[in-house]
């Protein structure tokens, strides 16, 4: 059982000569690739006097007409398309969060509020180890350990 | 001074590899989910270190949408690891092997 971060060593670390290998390969690749020097007369930087920030924001949001530095396209379609996914994300991680209580879903924001604190305040969580059904804490309550029964 | 473009591309791929080597050779999910950040945040200094090349924000832009999907990555993963744990008493990834074909 995997109780923390332990690093294992020996024969574990054979697949990791696979990357290694791709490293070396790509370093070869890179160093010899002819790439030219990041100066200002080969097209590199920014212009000192522009805010990076500034034009940063007017691309996100498709403000082309107040932009300084050209050839930056407008971002506005893909911001809204982050933001749903974040909420998206936001919204599976509250399902994957949900843990079932004898039958019933509890959701993972839900409160048992006061009639935890009057019968000696909330269970611990499942997530934290649970109380594995022998604790003597154990109210009349389900306390079951969580999970899928498997 | 500025350091050249290639030097950039050397340590986005010396990260990546190390992402690579952390998915290879660990079996608990926690460093699995770091090392695929490793992975992608080798990508986003690519993007940044060539929007500097070519004198265009198009690349820190886009490196800032990779971010934002990298949180998103992590709130689902670290979910699934939750579930994980939750079934199996346990994050390693060898547990797991109904979904194995």
């Amino acid at each position: 059982m995997t109780t923390g971060p332990k690093l294992r060593l020996g024969k574990t670390l054979v697949p990791g000569l696979l990357a290694v290998g791709l490293f070396g390969v790509m370093a070869l690749i890179t160093l010899n690739a002819a790439f030219e020097p990041m100066t200002a007369a080969a097209g590199a930087g920014f212009p000192d006097d522009v805010s990076i920030t500034a034009e940063l924001g007017y691309a996100l949001f498709g403000f082309d007409e107040l932009q300084q530095i050209g050839g930056t396209e407008p971002f506005l379609a893909a911001v809204l398309l982050v933001a749903v996914a974040l909420d998206a994300a936001l919204d599976a991680s509250l399902v994957l969060a949900k843990r079932e209580e004898g039958g019933e879903p509890v959701a993972a924001l839900s409160s048992a509020g006061e009639e935890a604190s009057a019968t000696g305040g909330p269970e611990p969580a499942v997530t934290d180890g649970g109380t594995d059904g022998s604790s003597a804490a154990t109210t009349d309550r389900h306390t079951d350990t969580g999970g899928d029964s498997r | 001074m500025t350091v050249d473009v290639q030097y950039y591309v050397l340590l986005s791929m010396a990260v990546f590899c190390i992402g690579l080597f952390g998915v290879l050779t660990r079996r608990n999910a926690l460093l699995f989910l770091m090392s695929v950040e490793l992975m992608l945040n080798a990508a986003n200094i690519n993007l940044i270190a060539f929007a500097f090349y070519h004198g265009n924000l198009t690349g820190q832009l886009f490196a800032l949408f990779t971010m934002a999907l990298a949180a998103a990555e992590v709130a689902v993963g670290l979910g699934i690891i939750l579930v994980l744990y939750r079934n199996f008493r346990d994050i390693d990834v060898t547990v797991p092997t109904t979904m194995r074909w």
